[in-house]
């Protein structure tokens, strides 16, 4: 479609423009971990006094176990929500977007409602079920809550929709059942955006500090995030150094999520060229 | 894209170790012959942490301190939450203002006899300004666990590049405002003082507002007291820096004083002491670092602190009470600890100590201590502050007259903590 | 693809629609997500509607039935409540409005000129990238950059503007970090959308003539209102859900004019303990949103039609 040199220069020119302003307040993050506490601010890009002390700290002696610990909780959480939520969500939107039952549209509504609840309404009735099931402080309290949000039915209904009838229809013909259907036309289709979700998700629960805080007390249960503000966040100030070191060494499982993710989406190209 | 077939087991099996999981890590189980005692707090955990530990050793078999930080802007949240759930720890530690709600629900034990049992004298073992007048309804159920005053902070450089001696920090209004109006040279973006107009006047409008003889309000008689004549004049004081002798930039954002003090660019702070640290780190032997000026008619610092009390529970027994008296003790008696991590201490025995007088910036902030004030016991206190703090921002950007600012921010707070539900 | 018999159309009828056994089949694939749902998300909600009809107290529990009172007293303008209530939902209003139609359109914008850029990977990777920062590290760096003396920004372009001290420049600053920190999600979500658009669809308007701007406006946009409604909703949620950047950049202020109404919600319920009405505030927001997003599902929805 585009068929001008001239456009495709526009494009990169654009883009490359966009991609500096995105990275140059990344770019005094890293600065800022590379400095000691006392010059975090000083107004200078290049650092007067390089240091990785702010990184060695993360690992050194003592916190060097907590910090894996932490870090091991919230991967292992992230990974097993996304996976249960890729799941669940996906069958739950191809039987709503493509199928039909008693009361489907009621099901749809409550679903989409319970996105505008905040979650502060529920923390504590959240909180005290937990307690009363004793899962507080377990990996059950850093999963479940998770798998419960409606959003990613929400978006692979409406991914679902627009995938073409013709297909259900052809499947149909060669004597697929529901089930065959979604397995075989609905999920590899909708890879790019299961592919989102389960990114999402796990970005949402890695990144979560709120609800781990409260539902995990003890050292060997808390996520990286919580670490992260405990090291860093003092009653009247903030050690911001070393907060910018602990923030570029924990997005780096974000990151191989999003490059795995990437993949996918890469892939979702492939495969649609040969559906129609 | 992956085959379907693959794709289904490799979800089925992540699903079952994510659900196997769960019952694999149950609460864990205590040993039984030893008295565990929680103990939560959002204050600093530096030097706490070594003296728990310290405990836990000399008292390992018999009593163990179970020690959990929280980070302190969610500290309500994660208290109240364990609390509704009958989950609460058995010690807690907070700054003054979060504890008077506690007590105030009768959820607090009276901590004189927790403190009488260790053997603690508190009238004579704590700085009087932290312990005198910290009751609610007559009874003392909180006991400080340390301080944070606010301080002077100047740059010596600056001050002899100035013409000013530099070991000669200003001690009265008029030196404070001359001084000032001689450092700054504001076509070059350099300041004498650079007064935000958000943080940090949450330590330093409740000090110049003691200074003026003021208070900010009355727990018994339930009236707020800041937007008194004293209020009005320690308003002014901050108002006039920027906008009549001009020593001050106007618009600061949140940080800019201490940022262009770092960077040589303001040559005075009137802050918490949590600056110490990396400021003494960055200008050395440059750093002039004393209690507050008189800006007002007397001394008066506002302290930050942070206290502890004993909840309500019903695990509470004669072991596990005396496991408390014995830990408190032992807090205040290796309190050094704090110290050497940067926690200014107070405990009497410590601030007197050899050992500790040779800490650098200590001494200067012990003094502090005597002429210390502390915010109201009043419940809901810190949340309708925000009101004061918003009042006196529109004042600072010039957006309001200071009398109304106060009056506002003094009838919306009596409002708030007094009239609202409950 | 050649068009479907009315035999076949019948059985897919049939097949779909169909008896009741046939509607229960149907409802297994529903039925696991409806049982976590009930459990982590159905009973917690119903849990806290009970809490916003009483009297709460986060330390202790309830203090009594108060019925719907606590919604109505949010009516009340001379109630302090109210006030806060509706004066916070006024400046989160503004910000919803402010921010809504920029994390929509600059990914859609940025999606399709990646989706005809070459390394679309590197260029996704890198929009994307701020998404996965923390909020607090994050709005550190902002701080600092906008800063009015020292701040980089002002030092670059030789400015003095007040950017997080005075408005209307705090909106501003607050909008801007926004777009940069989280249009990252909207933007693959939109990406994964334009890529299942079929190549032949784009290369078929190609070959009609279409040119890059009209294809974009004839052929992308519309195949992707069913994405862009759910992204448009999520940004419309998330925006009313503002708390990290006022409470991390502004402080709330200027005076309160930046102070969200999560903000307020959260103060109410652990700062003044009244847990009860700060619920009743929450799903009175919540109704609000889900007035809001209904209108804006159905226009999305009926415009395509």
């Amino acid at each position: 479609m585009v068929t001008h040199k001239w456009q495709r220069a526009i494009i990169l020119v654009v883009l490359i423009i966009g991609s500096i302003v995105m990275l140059f307040p990344f770019a005094w993050l890293v600065s800022t971990s590379l400095k000691p506490l006392a010059d975090a601010f000083d107004g200078n890009f290049i650092p007067q006094h390089l240091t990785f002390s702010n990184f060695t700290q993360i690992l050194a002696n003592g916190s060097a176990a907590s910090v894996g610990q932490w870090l091991g909780n919230s991967i292992f959480s992230a990974i097993s929500t996304s996976i249960l939520v890729m799941l669940l969500d996906s069958l739950a939107a191809y039987g709503l977007a493509r199928l039909h039952f008693l009361g489907k549209k009621v099901v749809f509504y409550v679903l989409v409602g319970s996105l505008m609840v905040p979650f502060i309404a529920i923390l504590i009735p959240l909180y005290l079920e937990f307690a009363n099931l004793n899962l507080l402080d377990t990996y059950g309290a850093l999963i479940l809550p998770y798998t419960s949000n409606a959003f990613g039915v929400f978006l692979l209904y409406q991914f679902f929709l627009s995938i073409p009838k013709e297909l259900e229809e052809a499947a149909i013909i060669d004597g697929a059942n529901k089930f065959q259907m979604w397995r075989k036309i609905f999920l590899p289709l909708s890879i790019p955006a299961t592919a989102t979700l389960g990114m999402m998700t796990f970005m949402g629960v890695y990144n979560d500090f709120f609800w781990p805080l409260v539902a995990t007390s003890s050292n060997s249960m808390r996520t990286m995030t919580v670490g992260v503000a405990l090291m860093t966040i003092g009653p009247y100030s903030t050690n911001y150094p070393l907060l910018m070191a602990l923030t570029i060494f924990s997005m780096i499982p974000t990151l191989i999520a999003f490059i795995f993710a990437q993949r996918q989406l890469l892939q979702g190209v492939a495969t649609t060229g040969i559906n129609i | 894209m992956l085959k379907g077939s693959k794709r289904l087991k490799l979800l089925a099996t992540s699903g079952i170790v994510a659900a196997t999981s769960l019952s694999a890590f149950g609460v864990a189980a205590q040993a039984a012959s030893v008295t565990d005692i929680t103990f939560w707090t959002s204050g600093s955990p530096n030097g706490v942490t070594q003296i728990v530990a310290q405990f836990n050793k000399a008292y390992a078999g018999k009593y163990h301190i179970d020690f959990r930080a929280i980070p302190y802007s969610n500290e309500t949240t994660i208290v109240n939450s364990a609390l509704t759930a009958h989950r609460g720890p058995e010690i807690m530690e907070e700054s003054l203002t979060f504890s008077t709600p506690y007590a105030v629900q009768g959820l607090e034990m009276p901590i004189e006899p927790f403190l009488k049992a260790a053997g603690i004298n508190p009238a004579s073992d704590f700085p009087g300004a932290m312990w005198n007048g910290t009751t609610v309804s007559g009874v003392h159920y909180v006991a400080p666990t340390d301080g944070l005053p606010t301080m002077l902070y100047w740059n010596k450089a600056m001050f002899k590049a100035a013409g000013l001696n530099p070991n000669n920090p200003p001690r009265t209004q008029q030196q404070f405002v001359a001084d000032a109006m001689k450092l700054t040279k504001a076509k070059q973006g350099v300041w004498g003082f650079v007064q935000e107009p958000g943080w940090p006047a949450p330590f330093e409008f409740p000090s110049l507002l003691g200074q003026f003889g003021g208070r900010e309000a009355n727990p018994a008689t339930k009236q707020m007291l800041f937007n008194s004549p004293a209020g009005v004049k320690a308003l002014t004081f901050m108002h006039d820096a920027i906008f009549k002798w001009k020593f001050s930039p106007q618009n600061a954002s949140a940080h800019e004083s201490y940022n262009l003090f770092l960077q040589g660019k303001n040559a005075m702070m009137m802050t918490g002491a949590y600056d110490y640290a990396s400021t003494s780190q960055k200008l050395g032997k440059n750093l002039g670092f004393s209690t507050l000026p008189v800006i007002g008619t007397k001394e008066a610092d506002f302290l930050g602190q942070n206290y502890w009390w004993v909840f309500k529970n019903p695990a509470l027994n004669a072991t596990t009470n005396q496991g408390i008296s014995l830990f408190m003790k032992f807090f205040y008696t290796h309190s050094l600890e704090l110290a050497r991590a940067g926690v200014l201490p107070v405990w009497q025995p410590t601030l007197k100590s050899v050992a500790f007088k040779k800490i650098p910036g200590d001494a200067a902030q012990a003094a502090a201590l005597q002429t210390g004030i502390l915010n109201p016991l009043i419940t809901g206190w810190g949340t309708a502050g925000s009101y004061l703090y918003n009042n006196i921002n529109e004042a600072l950007i010039g957006k309001m007259p200071i009398k109304q600012a106060l009056d506002k921010a003094a009838q919306d707070m009596h409002q708030t903590l007094y009239q609202s539900l409950n | 693809m050649s068009s479907i018999s009315p035999a076949i159309a019948k059985k897919r009828v049939r097949k779909i629609g169909g008896s009741p056994l046939n509607q229960l089949g149907s409802f297994l694939f529903v039925l696991p997500y409806l049982i976590v749902f009930a459990l982590f998300l159905a009973y917690p909600i119903i849990f806290g509607i009970s809490v916003s009809l009483q009297h709460w107290n986060p330390m202790i529990g309830s203090g009594g039935f108060v019925g719907l009172g606590q919604y109505l007293g949010l009516f009340n303008m001379q109630s302090l409540t109210a006030q806060i209530f509706w004066t916070s939902f006024m400046n989160t209003a503004i910000f919803v409005v402010i921010s809504v139609p920029f994390l929509v359109g600059v990914p859609l914008i940025l999606a399709y000129l990646i989706y005809n850029a070459p390394v679309k990977g590197f260029f996704r990777a890198i929009f994307f990238f701020p998404s996965i920062l923390s909020a607090t590290s994050v709005m550190a760096v902002w701080a600092w950059l906008l800063q009015t003396q020292g701040g980089p920004i002002n030092q670059i372009f030789g400015l003095h503007i007040p950017w997080l001290v005075r408005q209307p420049w705090a909106w501003v600053s607050i909008d801007l970090v926004t777009v940069w920190w989280s249009m990252g999600f909207n933007l693959i979500i939109i990406y994964a959308g334009i890529t299942q658009i079929s190549d032949t669809t784009i290369s078929a308007a190609a070959i009609d003539g279409a040119g890059f701007l009209r294809t974009f406006r004839s052929i992308v946009v519309p195949q992707l209102r069913n994405v862009l409604s759910v992204v448009f909703i999520m940004s419309t949620i998330a925006s009313f859900n503002l708390f990290a950047q006022p409470f991390l950049l502004t402080g709330g202020g200027p005076g309160q004019s930046t102070t969200s109404l999560s903000q307020e919600i959260y103060n109410q319920g652990f700062g003044l303990n009244h847990m009860g009405s700060a619920s009743a505030m929450a799903f009175m927001m919540g109704l609000i949103l889900a007035a809001v997003s209904f209108v804006q599902y159905f226009m999305v929805r009926e415009g395509r039609s």
